[in-house]
């Protein structure tokens, strides 16, 4: 074939073109460390990449949701764990006070010491997290129990919800300012006064909370579909029958006609609710065992598609340079072939 | 024989290499001129003397030969690599623009896996404005942040749908561009056709005329289907040039038609088959070229706004059945009393979750999308293949042609000495002639003297 200086230069415009390019895809593949920037390169990986990356982000969010169950999950332990230790100080002084030996200023200090726990309790039973009560599932918005002042109470404070306990009782709110007890018995509540029978209650013989526990259960997703219980049970344990148990116990130091039997009997309400207090806390346990299982999941399943997404679209590094360091070989070659081959001329040697 | 017939002779063979030289000059001053075809001197040794006689008997003895004579000065060119050429080139005319259109679309949606933490692309926010139901399902308060990550989806969506109406507005603005090329082409065309027959007419071969209209006729394979018929008139002429769409009759130049007028091209879809209405004449044969191109680049952009504007009709109604008036679908936003207070913004955390699984049906957004982009790549990169396989074939033909009809320098320079020692040696001969005949005229008839 007949070849012109024409097809000379236009050949080395041409190869000189696809070399820089080459270089040019290395020097990106370098630069980035990614195999491709553009769907077009590869639609396979890119498609791969777009899907593991949609995997990634839900994974994230999901890690996300495990830090918030973590926190729920570890506040609930810990005020669980407290409510444990106050009811097992409520049950040494509940056998203290059973001795005969303690004399009524005695019994008053315990009374005392009982009331602030049973304080202490409502505190520990509203607990909140970053605006959110813990324990009332997916009421969090609303504290489960409020104390009610009835000397300083209207019918409006009260709900279905609200209950009054009243020398052994527990009356539950029926409207229109009733209270019943589950014997049938009933107080009505008529101008800022608390009446049993039409005769006027002393105010300090009542105590009045608004116990609006949620049964539900708090549940957050975790993984794709799967929704995990993240909270204790607390309404099994915060009943309206545990505060009862603890005014009944408060009223019963307080009176000089209970004697030392009679006290006894709330050393085995209080094991009661400490077995309660322990089942709820072992259910919460195995909750959070559960939420462990799944974080180890999530970490290696995070670990596999980061790795996998890697493969799919990071360039092997010691490659692309060896494939770098060929390429700019063979570029200066054919720069210095192109030199060769376009300078001289019959013209050089025509003299 | 005549005294001066020798003189003769070698005046022809002066003249003649002269004229050689002059050729080789001209290839030497067009070596890097565009469309230049080469051009050699036909020489062609005159008819001997003496010739015949009367009665066909020669009037002496022996024959002699009387020198040489131009014949014509001709392109080197193979016409059959130009019928290749105009084959290939309306196919790299057609991928290309398609492969442009891809590219750009590509960038518009920019997805690739550079993108990593980067918000342009629409997967990622896909991606956030789930994961903010997913947030909002696991109770944290983030009504605000997902406003916007909602607002930013459609914020994306209605930027991409601006893009391609522009993109679209700016090919429909190359499509008229190209037409008036095409008639520009054709009518310089029509023009050189007279002045090729004038020339002609003459007896002349109008060289450089032909390779105006090779190159003009190279542009115009590249923007449509063409075929090219010649007709020559007289031995070492090429004529003027037809130009007719290929496989077909209908004729866009017609060289024996005087004047010329503009052609008008349009692209009509009928029975989910487009054909080509050049002056209402309707043309299916061939579908390529720069300028269906264009009209096919018109269509993928039109494809991908539909695609997109499905897609935003999809997220719509899906939230809106979920979350009534959640999007206000006439203004394609959130709803403006959503966003005046997000924080009166509440949803149940089942109905959060149920947005946020939205995500993970069969035929959800973000899938769907994935589909949409994986298609573009795979038609980006095919078209990509197409456009490069056939820039290489043309490429080829050019070379192959390049390797007719190209300039090459040595070869003229070695002519060049070929043709300066003939035209020395000639002027030689008629120095030893002169001094033959000096002897004749100054030297006869004086011995003794």
């Amino acid at each position: 074939m007949r070849v012109t200086q024409s097809m000379l230069t236009a050949n080395t415009l041409h190869y000189s073109q696809a070399s820089y390019q080459r270089l040019s895809t290395l020097q990106e593949q370098m630069s980035t460390q990614k195999k491709i920037s553009r769907f077009s390169q590869d639609p396979v990986i890119a498609g791969k990449s777009m899907q593991y990356r949609e995997s990634i982000d839900q994974l994230n969010q999901y890690q996300r949701n495990l830090s918030e169950a973590h926190n729920r999950l570890d506040q609930s332990d810990a005020s669980l764990r407290e409510t444990s230790q106050i009811i097992t100080r409520i049950r040494e002084l509940a056998v203290k006070a059973s001795t005969d030996t303690f004399g009524a200023d005695e019994r008053k200090s315990i009374a005392q010491e009982v009331e602030q726990l049973t304080n202490h309790l409502v505190t520990i039973a509203n607990t909140n997290s970053a605006g959110k009560y813990i324990f009332n599932g997916e009421l969090s918005n609303v504290p489960p129990l409020k104390t009610l002042n009835p000397a300083q109470v209207t019918e409006q404070d009260f709900s279905e919800h609200t209950v009054l306990f009243y020398n052994g009782d527990t009356y539950s709110y029926e409207g229109n300012g009733l209270f019943e007890s589950e014997s049938g018995e009933q107080i009505t509540f008529n101008d800022g006064q608390l009446f049993a029978e039409d005769e006027p209650i002393q105010s300090e013989d009542v105590r009045m909370m608004n116990n609006q526990f949620a049964t539900s259960a708090y549940e957050l997703e975790l993984q794709q579909g799967i929704n995990i219980t993240v909270g204790a049970d607390a309404h099994r344990l915060f009943t309206t029958e545990f505060f009862s148990d603890l005014f009944q116990f408060q009223k019963a130091l307080l009176d000089p006609n209970v004697n030392a039997e009679d006290l006894d009997t709330f050393v085995g309400k209080a094991d009661n609710h400490l077995r309660v207090a322990a089942d709820v806390n072992g259910q919460l346990g195995a909750r959070m065992n559960r939420v462990d299982l799944i974080e180890d999941r999530l970490n290696t399943q995070q670990f596999l598609l980061e790795k996998i997404k890697s493969e799919n679209e990071d360039v092997d590094f010691e490659e692309t340079v060896m494939k770098l360091l060929v390429a700019e070989t063979i570029h200066s070659a054919a720069l210095a072939a192109s030199a060769r081959v376009l300078q001289p001329s019959l013209l050089d040697f025509l003299r | 024989m005549s005294t001066f017939l020798g003189m003769e002779t070698m005046r022809r063979a002066v003249a003649a290499n002269q004229a050689a030289l002059q050729t080789v000059g001209n290839n030497i001053a067009n070596a890097g001129t565009d469309g230049y075809t080469r051009q050699r001197v036909n020489m062609q040794s005159t008819p001997g003397y003496p010739g015949t006689g009367p009665f066909g008997r020669p009037v002496m003895e022996g024959r002699v030969g009387t020198g040489v004579g131009i014949d014509r000065i001709q392109r080197v060119r193979d016409q059959f690599l130009d019928k290749q050429f105009q084959l290939e080139a309306h196919v790299s005319g057609n991928a290309a623009i398609q492969s442009r259109t891809f590219a750009r679309l590509e960038d518009l949606f920019n997805e690739g896996p550079l993108n990593d933490g980067d918000l342009g692309g629409l997967s990622s926010q896909f991606n956030d404005f789930f994961n903010g139901w997913r947030e909002l399902a696991a109770g944290q308060d983030n009504q605000a942040v997902l406003i916007e990550q909602s607002e930013a989806v459609m914020d994306t969506l209605e930027s991409l749908e601006k893009a391609f109406q522009s993109e679209m507005s700016l090919l429909e603005k190359e499509r008229e561009g190209t037409e008036a090329t095409i008639n520009d082409l054709l009518e310089q065309i029509a023009t050189n056709n007279r002045a090729i027959q004038k020339i002609e007419e003459s007896g002349q071969a109008a060289n450089e005329l032909y390779d105006q209209q090779d190159r003009l006729i190279d542009e115009l394979a590249i923007l449509l289907p063409i075929e090219v018929e010649r007709t020559s008139a007289y031995k070492g002429q090429e004529g003027s040039y037809d130009i007719k769409m290929l496989n077909s009759d209908i004729v866009l130049v017609n060289s024996s038609d005087e004047s010329f007028s503009p052609v008008r091209f349009s692209v009509v879809q009928e029975d989910g088959a487009r054909s080509l209405l050049i002056n209402d004449e309707s043309y299916s044969e061939v579908m390529s070229g720069k300028l269906i191109g264009i009209d096919s680049s018109i269509s993928h952009v039109t494809k991908a706004m539909d695609q997109v504007e499905q897609l935003k009709q999809q997220l719509m109604s899906e939230v809106n059945e979920l979350i009534p008036n959640f999007f206000d679908v006439t203004t394609g936003r959130v709803s403006e009393s959503i966003k005046a207070d997000p924080s009166q913004f509440t949803v149940s955390k089942e109905t959060a979750q149920a947005v946020a699984n939205l995500s993970q049906k069969d035929d959800s957004i973000t899938l769907r999308y994935q589909q949409m982009m994986g298609q573009l790549g795979v038609e980006a990169q095919s078209m990509q293949r197409k456009t490069d396989a056939a820039l290489t074939r043309l490429r080829n033909i050019d070379g192959n042609r390049m390797s007719v009809s190209g300039v090459s320098l040595d070869e003229e320079l070695t002519m060049l000495v070929q043709f300066q020692h003939s035209y020395n040696a000639a002027a030689r001969v008629m120095t030893a002639m002169d001094e033959m005949l000096n002897t004749v005229i100054n030297g006869m008839g004086i011995v003794g003297r």
